[in-house]
């Protein structure tokens, strides 16, 4: 009895070695359909459809055992299907194993008459040819395929993920070498057209030029460390960014670190505010009537100290002689009047209701010029005469020197 | 679309309060700076190219207002710009108990429109305390 691959095409599996029977109750159980594929177990023939062999797919009858055709135009190597006789495990796209032993054995069956199959490769996935039908039998260009019959399926090279593959031009098969076709043993699944500058299997070139009716399961690629580069789960894969953690908690550290700055400016500037004054003469502590029984006018302090008069508007005298209000000008003046008296201290004599700004400019003058100030004690405003402010004695407090 | 954002993932309604307390803390410091910068001084005392600085934890500080009507009186604080009114009498004493505490400086800060009578009266008062120094509150020229 006749043993068949058979490939599942709905879970992409093949399940090999059936035989006959078996395969006719698995189509009667449903678990076999018309779109399932079909080949003699272990032969390098193309796959076929389920439903291009009704002998298959009858029920169990004395009905011979359907014949397999082979594909046609063929070459000799495709006529006579080299067949690995080592089973592969399960479906899957191999790397090509050009080590492999390759066994020789005699079809079994043929393919129908009217499957033609592109036999240029030998893949575990079939390939639709869409390619349109060469012009006329024989004459095949390069650029040309093989026709194919509604329903029939080409074979495909194999994908392989590799870049390199890319940016190489696919090389046409040479018509003239079409007898070189080589087909390796069925586990590594790949036949390569002869050209033996591309015995390097650059098969992505060549597949661009047919549809592949199945997804090819792209073989690792010569970089990939097993178990390092696999996704645990693919669904949870995604290039959405999670989303911004919560901030669940105020972090104090900035505030702590700014009160400490704040803590750290007040002490050291609470210690080194400066207050800008003008030091004047303390009055000694006798009274001012005394003070005037002494003697001393001030006509008679005018021979030793320069007579600064200013009244209740603000005009100001030095030596009786007036005065602009203004510092240079009192700078001026009394820097001229020391040189030519050689007085070093000056009487500031201000009426009662003279406002204190104007003291402070005489005053301010004095210190500009390292003059002694003494400041006489105006008389109220109904009082008696202005008297000085008492000098205070040479042993108590002296006047008050210059900066 | 990959790039979408998780429909599962709860959109965050938090606000994050640290940049804004940063924000209050800089503005705290800024208005700190800027009102130590300006002066600030209670009362417009006169301008004055010299002078000496005194610390005012040196100092007992005696505020002369500016007269005010109907009868042109300025009034005697006890302090920088503000504080209790008091007299001659009261002034002394309070500048005795700082000569005591070791601020022996006397500081009158008095406004530019006080009558200078006003002022010799004050300073004959506070003068009379022993070991201390009367100074005139002054302050830079305008434009420097």
């Amino acid at each position: 009895m006749a043993h068949w691959d058979v490939f599942h095409a709905d879970r992409l599996e093949v399940e090999r070695n059936l035989d006959t029977a078996a395969l006719r109750r698995a189509f009667e159980s449903g678990a076999l359909g018309d779109d399932d594929l079909v080949r003699p177990a272990g032969a390098k023939a193309p796959w076929s459809r389920l439903s291009a062999f009704p002998e298959l797919t009858r029920a169990e009858s004395n009905s011979p055992e359907p014949a397999f055709h082979q594909p046609i135009a063929a070459g000799p190597e495709a006529r006579n299907p080299v067949v690995s006789s080592s089973e592969p495990s399960d479906f899957e796209v191999q790397s090509g194993d050009f080590g492999a032993e390759i066994f020789d054995s005699p079809p079994t069956l043929r393919d129908p008459d009217w499957v033609q199959l592109r036999n240029d490769s030998d893949v575990a996935f079939p390939v639709i040819n869409d390619q349109p039908p060469a012009p006329a039998a024989g004459a095949r260009a390069p650029q040309d395929y093989e026709p194919v019959p509604p329903g029939g399926w080409l074979w495909a090279e194999e994908v392989e993920d590799d870049d390199e593959d890319f940016d190489e031009p696919y090389a046409e098969p040479d018509p003239a070498e079409a007898d070189g076709l080589e087909i390796l043993d069925d586990e590594s699944a790949v036949a390569l057209p002869v050209n033996p500058s591309r015995r390097d299997r650059n098969t992505a070139a060549s597949s661009q030029s047919s549809r592949i009716a199945l997804p090819v399961a792209a073989s690792p690629a010569w970089d990939d460390v097993p178990g390092e580069m696999e996704i645990e789960d693919e669904a949870d894969l995604s290039l959405s960014r999670g989303g911004p953690e919560t901030v669940e908690e105020l972090d104090l550290a900035p505030m702590v670190d700014v009160a400490f700055q704040l803590v750290l400016f007040f002490m050291v500037t609470a210690t080194t505010v400066l207050y800008k004054t003008l030091e004047i003469p303390k009055p000694s502590a006798e009274q001012a009537p005394a003070t005037v029984a002494q003697g001393r006018s001030l006509a008679d302090l005018q021979d030793d100290n320069v007579l600064v008069e200013i009244d209740a508007a603000g005009a100001m005298k030095i030596d009786r002689e007036p005065v602009p209000a203004n510092m240079d000008s009192l700078v001026e003046r009394l820097r001229s009047t020391r040189e030519k008296t050689n007085r070093k201290s000056m009487v500031l004599s201000a009426d009662y209701a003279t406002k204190h700004k104007d003291t402070v400019i005489v005053i301010d003058a004095a210190h500009e010029i390292g003059m002694n100030i003494v400041i006489a004690r105006p008389a109220g405003p109904q009082g008696p005469a202005p008297s000085l402010l008492a000098q205070p004695p040479a042993a108590a407090v002296a006047p008050t020197a210059p900066p | 679309m990959l790039l979408r954002r998780d429909a599962k993932q709860e959109r965050d309604e938090h606000i994050d309060m640290t940049p804004m307390v940063d924000v209050v803390f800089q503005l705290m410091t800024f208005m700190l700076f800027s009102v130590q910068m300006t002066g600030g001084e209670k009362v417009d005392v006169p301008p004055a190219r010299h002078g000496i600085g005194v610390e005012e934890t040196d100092a007992t500080f005696l505020t002369m207002t500016k007269p005010v009507p109907p009868n042109n009186e300025s009034k005697l604080l006890l302090g920088i710009g503000e504080g209790p009114t008091v007299n001659l009498e009261q002034a002394r004493l309070a500048v005795a108990e700082g000569a005591k505490a070791g601020r022996r400086k006397v500081i009158i800060q008095a406004d530019g429109d006080v009558p200078h009578g006003e002022i010799v009266k004050v300073v004959g008062s506070v003068g009379q305390v022993e070991g201390v120094t009367v100074h005139l509150g002054v302050q830079e020229p305008r434009g420097h």
